[in-house]
């Protein structure tokens, strides 16, 4: 047989200059060892708790060596919003636009989905959030931002 | 009544054509509905809720208790519009309510003429027997509001969250002045306003501000709050903990598709609550035939709407607030005569008679006349109530006084304090992050309250640590006004005093209640419903404590207030809801193959927060038919099974087979690397959590499988205990179970059917036996698979990266082609476990389980090292021989499917006792017949016995077995 095909979730969701879309880090991996400052990104490392990361690798390279680690490549959707973010997270979460100061990143329960949001991580648009959900939700949520944005034309 | 040529801020250039109970109508744009129909002449808007009593206006905004019409735009509909509230569209159909055939013309109006046998506490006192069902349909079909259209509602609801420095209640004087003063200090503000255009009362009132018209001034804050968020049409409705706040903003001019209703979640640093004050009635005979309105909303009506409420008018008053009424009207051409209440004329009523206006001091209505509208009003000497004088009036305008608007406050948890000279209850402080400004505080001039404002938009700002950058706003400083003169109700027998004008609540009404002993205001409340319904007692709560505390002889503040609650306006339930109804109702998660199977014709159902399969439906199958062929399939051939939602937690660390065996009642400490063990999960109380297989990757490393509802709840379980009990334990825990997809190959024919996968991982039985585990590549992407079964067939359940789902699924068809794979659904899964008797966490499975009911007791036998729990199996109840035990049922009728929950019943000295009952139920293809499985008292010890099943009325029996009804050897496991 040849090899099982990866179905990549792509979509792109856009009205007045408000997009989300759909990125696609080369992978992403759960690390439970070294700590670093709370809701900070370092080096494509995200702060979920107290020695608890999500370290993200935009492009191939070897999975972190220290701690306990955890393939978790195909278990995140990555959603990066630009445009009117603030007003789009307004409609969803409670948190302030104010807590998400770039470089940092902050677990939230949005649109009633836990999340991880980050704000001007590496590779993207330095007016925008990145929004990291867990792929079993991602479907519902892309539904839920194509109904919000509709509202920000 | 009559439109005005000129004048109001409605644009006369946009007219708006519309109907009121399927006459043509027209308005104009800046129009409320009630307006309008005011413009046009319409005098009865609505009928009473109790008496069907004609009412018409009373008021212009949120505290209006009358003019609630069924309103449909647009293909909209709104069954309970408070047309005081409605911005006028063009094409609206309103329509009154409560009436038969309409509201000027209400058959049930006959009723008001049995008043005299329908007080408060009628329907409590004889509708009780032989049961209050049997009535009230018939009374909720004479009394009430609107009624919804069985059609969705078709508009679009959105919520919003802010946080801000300082949210601002009110655009009057005393709010713009606030706001403008945070503002300038560099301070994040929301101002909001229940109405549509800024300004409060300085939309009707006369002021000049920084000696410009106060209509500029306002037009020149509002334009220099560059940044601030402006919320017009927005009422605050309710004030919650730590300054959070509810909002709802209306949009009637969104355009097609956005949302006409927002409710905003304002978390504030600081609230400025300039909310004004609400005019209340004077209750007197008669006072509630249309055209008795609110001296506040008649200047209300010709100032902002350009409608001439009467052209004779009386005023009624106690204070010095109406005559601004009176002087308006007259300009604009009505004749008006004042009956003051006060003893003497004080300087503004003298100022009025000066101008040539009758006003009569020391008077007061004693009655009111006119059959679908007011004609005369009966006008008598406060002292002497005999003599009295018959004025013709087409509106009689009142003002009793004003009560403040200090819902939000009290809400928050403000206490309030009883003024005598305000004759009103007022803010005794304000709470923590909270500030007041303008009448919210008391009766205050113009200048007091822009004063007011200001300063407390700088004392916010001094919060910060910043000034504010511009001077107060100035005012002309006015007179003191003379004091009111409180008038609770007159004394005249025999006739209906109204003090809620919504609910049909009288001044007998209360007084009954007093004489009945409901002395509590909050037992007043409920026993005659005053203050209760969508105006929730703007207009009523005071007239009725202060009726309460002189019918028991108290003071007004010994009765004190009901409770504050929001919201302060209705709020519907769509707007609550937001974008949470339809699809978006509640986020489910999806499989990674949910195109195939929705390409397979599966019925998908929510199990445990996953969207999932309950069955795949073939052409002209049901969906009990096409879960026995399924189940029957798995049996026979082969099925495959979507079980990615089943939980995936990794568990790493030196201490992790250590910790695990805390956890878990099953022995984990001896399990083999590459071994899988069912286990069961305990809660401290011995109750049974969870199930699941629990597999050693590695001699630090296990993989759990929770169920697929529970995976949260196991992680945050052991989290918990590693955090609290066992910190110095080398362990962590990674949740992977949405990386991962994983399919189930049951059944004879799954050997064969996997043989023919590319895979590097030998599946030979030596290799891969029973409850075993093992990793390598499936299809050339990293995979694993494990030898496990929740049906009792042989089954492999196969995972790979999740993205790589959709094609191993179509791949296993493919292979499974020839040997007849059949896909089954969750519905199928359940029957198949059924047969096996296998328990299913939360079905069979109750919050009193303990493993022992279960039969599973080897581990509190045999395990030697303490676990979750194991105190609580070894308490005297945990040991009764009495306890339900688990067990097999078989009914007598094998074609009888018991429904679950049946009772089994057990009857001793006449009397019938339930000793258990069904927790499964299904006919089982593989044995062709009916079977079931249950909790059953000391079920054990019964096995053999025949118990009988009750439900609904219905018995039937059955026998008690072993849970295991197909295969007790598990030796198809091996096939």
């Amino acid at each position: 047989m040849t090899d099982l095909a990866r179905d990549a979730m792509t979509d792109r969701i856009g009205t007045g200059g408000t997009t989300v879309a759909i990125a696609t880090p080369a992978a992403l991996w759960l690390v439970s060892g070294p700590d670093q400052p709370a809701n900070t990104i370092q080096d494509g490392s995200y702060w979920l708790g107290p020695n608890r990361s999500l370290v993200v690798a935009e492009t191939p390279g070897p999975a972190p060596a220290a701690g306990f680690v955890s393939d978790v490549t195909d278990g995140y959707v990555l959603l990066d919003i630009t445009g009117d973010w603030p007003a789009l997270l307004a409609m969803g979460c409670t948190l302030a636009p104010a807590a998400l100061a770039a470089g940092r990143c902050a677990q939230t329960m949005f649109a009633g989905i836990h999340v991880l949001l980050a704000a001007n991580p590496i590779g993207i648009s330095p007016t925008g959030i990145r929004l990291f959900v867990e792929r079993p939700h991602a479907a519902w949520l892309l539904d839920w931002f194509r109904a919000a944005v509709s509202s920000l034309a | 009544m009559k439109r005005l040529p000129t004048g109001g801020r409605i644009d006369r250039a946009a007219p708006r054509a519309f109907t009121w109970d399927g006459k043509a109508l027209g308005g104009f744009k800046g129009d409320t509905l009630a307006s309008a129909l005011l413009a046009n002449g319409i005098r009865i808007i609505g009928r009473s809720f109790k008496y069907h009593r004609p009412r018409g206006l009373y008021g212009a905004w949120s505290e209006e208790p009358n003019a609630i019409v069924d309103l449909a735009w647009k293909g909209e509909h709104d069954p309970n519009a408070r047309s005081t509230l409605v911005d006028l569209q063009a094409g609206m159909a309103a329509s009154g309510l409560n009436a038969w055939p309409s509201v000027a013309h209400d058959v049930y109006g006959l009723i008001d003429r049995f008043h005299r046998f329908i007080p408060a506490g009628f329907y409590y006192k004889t509708f009780k027997s032989p049961r209050w069902e049997t009535f009230e349909g018939r009374i909720r079909q004479m009394a009430g509001l609107g009624t919804l259209r069985r059609s969705d509602d078709r508009r679009r609801y959105e919520t919003r969250h802010a946080e801000t420095d300082v949210l601002v209640v009110g655009a009057g004087p005393a709010g713009l002045a606030a706001a403008r003063a945070a503002h300038a200090a560099g301070l994040r503000v929301i101002l909001a306003d229940d109405r549509a255009a800024w300004g409060g009362s300085l939309l009707w009132r006369e002021g000049v501000i920084d000696d410009r018209a106060a209509a500029d001034w306002v037009a020149d804050t509002i334009a220099g709050l560059d940044g601030a968020t402006l919320l017009p049409r927005t009422t605050v409705f309710g004030a919650y903990d730590h300054n959070a706040f509810g909002l709802l903003e209306r949009r009637p001019s969104a355009a097609d598709g956005w949302a006409t209703e927002r409710v905003w979640q304002v978390r504030a640093r600081h609230v400025v609550l300039a909310t004004g004050a609400i005019e209340r009635p004077l209750v007197f005979p008669g006072n509630d035939r249309p055209g008795v309105m609110s001296a506040a909303a008649v200047l209300q009506y010709l100032r902002e709407y350009g409608v001439l409420a009467g052209n004779r008018v009386v005023l009624v008053t106690n204070n010095d607030s109406a005559y601004e009424t009176a002087h308006a009207l007259i300009a604009a051409g009505a004749r008006i005569t004042i009956a003051d209440a006060r003893p003497e004329l004080g300087a503004i009523a003298r100022r009025a008679a000066d101008h040539g206006i009758q006003v009569r001091a020391n008077t007061v209505p004693v009655n009111t006349g006119g059959r679908h509208g007011l004609r005369w009003v009966d006008v008598a000497p406060r002292d002497n109530l005999a003599a009295r004088e018959r004025i013709p009036a087409d509106v009689v305008a009142i003002s009793g006084g004003w009560s403040p608007a200090v819902h939000l406050h009290s809400q928050a948890g403000g206490k309030l304090r009883w003024d005598a000279a305000e004759a009103a209850f007022l803010p005794e402080a304000a709470r923590p992050g909270q500030h007041l400004a303008g009448a919210i505080t008391g009766g205050t001039s113009l200048a007091e309250a822009l004063e007011a404002g200001h300063h407390a938009g700088t004392v916010v700002a001094s919060t910060f640590g910043r000034a504010s950058a511009v001077l107060p706003p100035r005012a002309e400083p006015a007179a003191a006004p003379s004091p009111i003169a409180p008038l609770w109700f007159v004394p005249v027998p025999d006739q209906r005093q109204w003090i809620d004008f919504q609910n049909d609540v009288t001044l007998k009404d209360v007084a009954l209640a007093a004489r009945e002993n409901y002395a509590s205001v909050e037992h007043l409340k409920r026993y005659t419903t005053l203050g209760m319904a969508n105006d929730q007692g703007k207009t009523s709560n005071v007239n009725g404590l202060a009726a309460l505390a002189a019918f028991t002889g108290r003071e007004i503040p010994e009765v004190g207030t009901t409770t504050f609650r929001p919201p302060f306006v209705p709020v519907s339930l769509g707007a609550l809801a937001g974008m949470r109804h339809g699809r978006l109702y509640a986020p489910i998660r999806h499989l990674p193959s949910h195109a195939d199977h929705l390409g397979n014709g599966a019925e998908m159902r929510e199990y445990g927060g996953w969207l999932r399969p309950a069955c795949y439906l073939r052409v002209g199958e049901t969906v009990p038919q096409a879960i026995q062929r399924e189940a029957a399939s798995a049996r026979q051939a082969a099925g495959l099974l979507d079980g990615s939602s089943l939980g995936k937690i990794e568990v790493q660390g030196a201490d992790a087979a250590a910790f695990l065996n805390l956890l878990y009642y099953n022995e984990l400490a001896t399990l083999k690397p590459g071994r899988l063990r069912y286990c069961l999960l305990l809660r401290e109380t011995g109750v049974v959590y969870d199930d699941g297989v629990v597999a050693r990757l590695a001699p630090d490393r296990f993989l759990l499988s929770p169920s697929s509802s529970h995976t949260a709840g196991v992680l945050a379980m052991l989290r918990a205990w590693h955090q609290t009990e066992y910190p110095a334990m080398q362990v962590a825990f990674h949740d992977i179970t949405a990386a991962w997809a994983t399919y189930a190959i049951s059944g004879p024919n799954a050997r064969a059917i996997l043989g023919r996968l590319a895979t590097s991982i030998d599946i030979s039985d030596a290799a891969l036996p029973h409850m075993a585990i093992a990793d390598g590549s499936i299809g050339g992407v990293p995979g694993r698979i494990a030898r496990v079964s929740f049906t009792g067939e042989r089954s492999y359940e196969l995972s790979v990266p999740a993205s790589h789902g959709a094609a191993l699924w179509r791949h296993l068809l493919d292979l499974g082609a020839r040997d007849g794979i059949t896909l089954f659904g969750i519905e199928a899964l359940s029957v198949l476990r059924a047969e096996k008797g296998f328990i299913l966490i939360g079905t069979d499975t109750d919050g009193m389980t303990l493993p022992v009911d279960l039969g599973v007791t080897a581990p509190l036998r045999n395990k030697k090292v303490d676990f979750v729990g194991k105190r609580s199996l070894l308490t005297p109840d945990a040991t009764r021989p009495d306890r339900r035990q688990f067990v097999g049922l078989l009914p007598a009728d094998p074609r009888f499917v018991p429904a679950v929950g049946s009772h089994a019943i057990e009857t001793a000295d006449g009397k019938r006792r339930s000793i258990g009952w069904i927790t499964t139920s299904c006919r089982s293809p593989a044995l062709g017949r009916s079977i079931a499985l249950g909790m059953i008292e000391a079920g054990r010890a019964r096995i053999g016995e025949t118990v009988e099943l009750f439900h609904l009325g219905q018995t039937s029996r059955a026998t008690i077995t072993a849970p295991c009804h197909l295969d007790p050897a598990g030796e198809r496991l091996h096939d």
